[in-house]
């Protein structure tokens, strides 16, 4: 009897140490809820003065609570978008969006329909207006070691529809810059219409003979990355669109020439005179092809944005 | 007889015309169905993780690292960029890095492409000199954010 009492006590401390440990185990190293959610990307379009009906879908792939805010979006000189949860512009597209809920308690395999409007108010120029609808984890304060949380962001893309104003765009502070020991050229672009449109951008170099020694498109850093053939570049957005330089030419003064066509237009051509000092372009060893990131300032041979003027 | 079931025969015939040349007519209608599917992305397999060091811990100049798998799965070209602040204990902190399959903080599948693959988050950071930071336990959140642009 006491051998059997001795046992059950054993086995039941046993099972109150494996219970600690994996309650302790689960406590410091949670598992993130996780969720997703359709669709990503929600296009409309509406009329000044007018409201319009937006749904999406959250999808519980694990137990758990999820928060959803409203967030302003803003282009990157990247050409990635930013989005602002804190200030989610009261002005533009996300002060106008009203949801149903902030918050979702799901169950796993559940699935919960998110209804919202957005109100368009009156005298709301045409053009394209951005916001984004972030669905994340309530993760009430997880904190150990480097916690992950997942968000998902609902792009909202509003095109009011109207009189279009004019493509208006600027290209200026065409410069040389180097990364990594290679040699890149860039131009900061700005999209001052009110619609979003595709830049293809092509840069051509001649040598003092008039002989085309290099052609490259020039695109942002986010239109490289993604392989996409232009830049996509919003409204009010300054963005640096790129290209790679060949890896070794004489020294000497070149024309350069950019052509950009913006929303399918053509845009003034950009001319300008590079000189390449001696030694400048030396073969590096680097052979790899991916596009590095290049800052929007910090020039190390910048070419005065008077010596490109609009033709 | 004869002439009436030679009648029938004839008329069940000319039905039989009179249908088959009828059908033909009725298989013209037709009708397009249409379906858009939305885009759709799925990033699962997250867990919190723990930063360990081979350094003697503590120690100046120590560094730390750590990672996580993740699964992302999309039905179209989406966006994974990562956001993340330096290790604190709400006082000190110390200087983290993170990245993406190695590779920087944003990435994108591939262009006009569904997507079903594996990647990792990846994280370090590196102790200052030895009183530059309290010992004890330190944290830091990193958001993922899967966006269609």
């Amino acid at each position: 009897m006491n051998a059997s009492h001795d046992l059950s006590s054993r086995l039941a401390r046993l099972l109150l140490v494996l219970a600690l440990v994996g309650t302790a185990f689960a406590a410091s190293l949670a598992t993130a809820a996780e969720f997703a959610v359709s669709p990503m990307l929600i296009e409309l379009d509406a009329a000044a003065d007018t409201t319009a009906p937006l749904r999406f879908n959250v999808f519980g792939k694990s137990a758990g609570r999820a928060r959803i805010r409203l967030a302003g979006m803003q282009q990157q000189a990247t050409g990635h978008m930013a989005f602002l949860p804190e200030s989610p512009d009261a002005g533009g597209l996300a002060g106008w969006i009203r949801l149903d809920r902030d918050t979702l308690v799901l169950r796993r395999d559940e699935t919960a329909t998110v209804e919202g409007s957005i109100s368009v108010p009156r005298r709301t120029p045409a053009g394209t207006y951005l916001a984004a609808i972030l669905v994340e984890e309530d993760d009430d304060g997880r904190q150990a070691g480097i916690v992950l949380n997942v968000r998902y962001a609902i792009i909202v893309s509003l095109h009011i529809g109207g009189a279009q104003s004019r493509v208006a765009t600027s290209f200026r502070e065409l410069r040389l810059e180097e990364q990594d020991e290679r040699t890149f050229i860039a131009a900061g672009f700005r999209n001052e219409g009110t619609r979003d449109d595709m830049l293809e951008s092509e840069l051509q170099l001649r040598d003092g003979n008039n002989r085309l020694v290099h052609r490259t498109p020039l695109k942002s850093q986010s239109a490289w990355q993604r392989a996409d053939a232009g830049s996509r570049v919003f409204p009010g957005a300054d963005i640096v669109v790129f290209g790679e330089m060949p890896r070794t030419l004489p020294a000497g003064d070149y024309q350069v020439t950019v052509r950009n066509r913006f929303g399918g237009r053509s845009q003034p051509v950009q001319r300008a005179t590079l000189n390449l000092p001696a030694g400048r372009f030396v073969a590096p060893a680097s052979t790899e092809s991916r596009p590095v990131r290049i800052p929007a300032t910090d020039a190390t041979a910048a070419i005065p944005s008077d010596a490109a003027p609009a033709l | 007889m004869k002439t009436i079931k030679a009648a029938l025969a004839l008329t069940a015939l000319v039905a039989a015309i009179g249908q088959a040349s009828a059908a033909p007519a009725l298989d013209q209608d037709s009708a397009t169905v249409y379906m858009d599917i939305g885009r759709y992305a799925s990033l699962t397999g997250l867990d919190d993780f723990r930063l360990t060091t081979s350094d003697p811990d503590g120690s100046a100049g120590a560094v730390y690292s750590g990672s996580d798998e993740f699964h992302l799965e999309s039905n179209a070209q989406v966006r994974v960029s990562l956001e993340g602040g330096d290790l604190s204990n709400g006082k000190d902190s110390v200087s983290t890095a993170y990245d993406m399959d190695g590779s920087g903080i944003v990435f994108d599948t591939a262009a006009d492409a569904v997507h079903d693959g594996k990647h990792t988050v990846s994280a370090s950071a590196k102790l200052g000199a030895i009183s530059a930071q309290k010992a004890g336990a330190y944290s830091s959140k990193i958001t993922l954010t899967v966006s269609a642009l």
